[in-house]
């Protein structure tokens, strides 16, 4: 978890390890064993490495992970070739979202996750989030907003193995309109 | 779960559906968050599973009944991966489970699921897939979507046969 959050500050702060190392004062190795989960720093370390990147820690009463924790998910699983289980994570990401009301539905959302390194998952997940938060009535967080989570040549949602047409129709407007090709009843939660 | 059930001295049949019971019993998917599942009777087993919830730290709704809604009308196939006299854990077999993922048949959810079931149950046709569905939900055919999602698999290709994971070991 640590290491998620960490990173994804830096990451979205366009920062390096060595230069959140500089503006902290964490020793760079250190940062680097800490990202990789193996040194676990105290909350302390955590708190000057965080407002380091420009963000402060805030607790929101949920046990359900963050479109920000799950993006690093799909990123791994990207990285590990592994799209059927990108598209797994995407699928709890909306469970979660489902799962939670009010301001806890928009917190899970309004961390902007870092780049996933494949620009259709980037805006896979803010479309998600944007129709997510919609049926709350919330404004669609900026993050999700950049041009970046917009595609210019549309992709139809899938799992690397096969690719079942959908009808625009079927759509919703948020994923449409980023050039994400999803059915509805994809993201109906069961 | 199994642990708490038995210390309780509470019997349980828990049934299982969906990803988790692929998971378990018919091929390697990826981590499982939650578990579709009815369970009888349901009480105490809920209330356990609450307590594991909060143990773990994970959510309430980690064990839950929503899919239970799918399971078939006319036939049931259950394969047992557990039992000790008071508390019994069955998986959906995989014809069942292909016959419940047809009727799902949600684009980019579904179709590698439906693609893999299909190797293992040895359905290399629509018409075989039909006539599976039709053992399941009989009176009810396939639905267009499911159609345009078959047609896709079989012009694509079925998966090799996937490995079976590891019998669960409950102590």
């Amino acid at each position: 978890m640590t290491l998620d959050l960490i990173r994804t500050a830096r990451r979205t702060n366009k920062q390096t390890q060595k230069a959140l190392s500089a503006r902290s004062g964490v020793p760079a190795s250190s940062l680097s064993l800490i990202e990789q989960g193996k040194r676990n720093p105290t909350l302390q370390t955590v708190d000057s490495l965080l407002r380091s990147t420009g963000h402060t820690l805030v607790t929101v009463r949920t046990v359900r992970e963050s479109a920000a924790t799950i993006a690093g998910r799909i990123e791994r699983a990207l990285g590990d070739s592994r799209p059927d289980l990108a598209v797994r994570h995407f699928l709890q990401l909306n469970d979660n979202l489902i799962a939670e009301h009010n301001e806890v539905r928009y917190v899970l959302g309004s961390s902007e996750p870092a780049a996933t390194g494949v620009k259709h998952w980037d805006a896979a997940i803010a479309a998600l989030v944007a129709y997510r938060l919609a049926e709350e009535d919330f404004p669609a967080p900026s993050w999700t907003l950049h041009p970046d989570r917009y595609l210019k040549k549309r992709w139809t949602f899938n799992d690397g193995l096969y690719v079942i047409p959908v009808d625009t129709v079927d759509v919703p407007t948020e994923f449409l309109e980023r050039g994400v090709l999803i059915d509805a009843a994809t993201l109906v939660s069961v | 779960m199994v642990a708490l059930l038995k210390e309780r001295g509470e019997p349980a049949g828990i049934r299982i559906v969906g990803g988790a019971a692929i998971s378990l019993r018919h091929y390697e998917r990826g981590p499982t968050k939650d578990i579709d599942a009815s369970v009888h009777p349901s009480g105490p087993a809920l209330e356990v599973a609450r307590a594991v919830a909060y143990e773990n730290t994970w959510a309430d709704d980690w064990f839950n009944s929503a899919a239970t809604m799918f399971v078939p009308f006319a036939k049931t196939e259950w394969v047992p991966i557990f039992e000790d006299g008071d508390v019994g854990i069955w998986v959906a077999s995989a014809p069942m489970l292909l016959a419940m993922k047809l009727r799902a048949s949600r684009p980019g959810r579904d179709d590698r699921d439906i693609g893999t079931l299909m190797t293992i149950c040895g359905v290399r046709s629509k018409s075989e897939a039909e006539d599976l569905y039709e053992q399941f939900y009989p009176g009810e055919i396939l639905e267009p979507k499911a159609h345009r999602m078959l047609d896709v698999i079989l012009r694509t290709g079925l998966p090799d046969l996937p490995s079976t994971p590891p019998p669960l070991d409950l102590g």
